[in-house]
């Protein structure tokens, strides 16, 4: 066991013991999507308009931030069926998409987590400052 | 009554019938009925030659309501636990010519039930089936608001977004 997996154990043991610091899975985060970024955030953006997205017959589920190399991909394999092979390059640049969202996905985790952690400090000194 | 009568074809199959222990109840052809219980050693003598056993190895089962007449204790030995390899007129009921045939013969055939000693008791088998099943239903009542999950955090949609409430951004 090394500290990667200990520490992904402790992502979910922590919400048995102290659940008010662990983020949630499903809903979203408490805090502020800007609060701690001076110079601000750069918006996500998706190029593709929901008018493509309707005649290119992606579904809902697919229809998030890397839906326009999706669109790619999938008329490279209409043109080029069955030889799909010849498409893996915009394949490549979906999946490159996808794991860049997981990434970020990821990443909004850790930032809420530590937050949530940062306030439960403060709260806890600041008890411990009453008495 | 003859040796040749007591032949695999005039075995019934008394399976259903003798499931009441109370009343066990096997059929016999008429002809093949086994007679009364021998009180007297005269009797006795007869109904082993009539067996094919020797008198000294006849021994009837008791005549306590749970017993067949005059018909003789084999042992609670099943066909399997005969031995594979001897040399046996039928190979099907590891028996030869003139032995005498199990009361029971037709529910102990090596392809039904066996009498033999099991490896785990009745009562070991119960232990440990309502052990693990109490284990199960314990942890799980226990554990039943602990939750695991993958930690990240959920996808985000543009559509949520273009309401205005919500603003997904970059690192």
């Amino acid at each position: 066991m090394g500290t990667g997996t200990s520490q992904y154990i402790s992502t979910f043991t922590e919400s048995w013991s102290n659940p008010n610091v662990v983020p949630s899975v499903l809903d979203k985060p408490k805090h502020d999507s800007l609060e701690g970024f001076e110079s601000g955030r750069q918006e996500r953006q998706r190029k593709a308009s929901e008018e493509d997205l309707y005649w290119a017959k992606i579904p809902p589920n697919r229809r998030d931030y890397c839906a326009d190399h999706l669109i790619e991909l999938q008329r490279c394999r209409k043109l080029n069926y069955p030889f799909l092979s010849k498409c893996e390059h915009y394949k490549h640049d979906w999946d490159h998409c996808q794991n860049e969202d997981t990434i970020l996905r990821m990443k909004e985790f850790e930032r809420e987590r530590r937050l949530l952690k940062r306030d439960e400090r403060k709260r806890l000194s600041e008890e411990a400052a009453m008495e | 009554m003859s040796r040749l009568a007591l032949v695999r074809s005039s075995i019934l199959y008394n399976q259903v019938r003798s499931f009441s222990y109370s009343r066990p109840a096997l059929v016999f052809a008429r002809d093949f009925k086994p007679g009364e219980y021998p009180k007297t050693e005269a009797e006795r003598r007869a109904a082993a030659k009539k067996y094919g056993l020797r008198p000294e190895d006849y021994e009837p089962l008791p005549d306590n309501g749970l017993g067949f007449g005059d018909y003789p204790n084999l042992g609670r030995i099943s066909t399997d636990m005969k031995s594979d390899w001897g040399d046996y007129d039928d190979p099907y009921l590891k028996r030869n010519f003139g032995e005498p045939i199990h009361v029971v013969q037709d529910q102990i055939t090596a392809d039904k039930v066996s009498l033999a000693k099991t490896r785990v008791s009745f009562s070991q088998i119960v232990f440990w089936f309502l052990f693990g099943s109490f284990v199960f239903i314990g942890l799980n009542y226990l554990l039943w608001d602990k939750k695991c999950f993958i930690p990240i955090a959920p996808k985000q949609y543009p559509r949520n977004a273009l309401n205005g409430e919500e603003k997904h951004y970059k690192f």
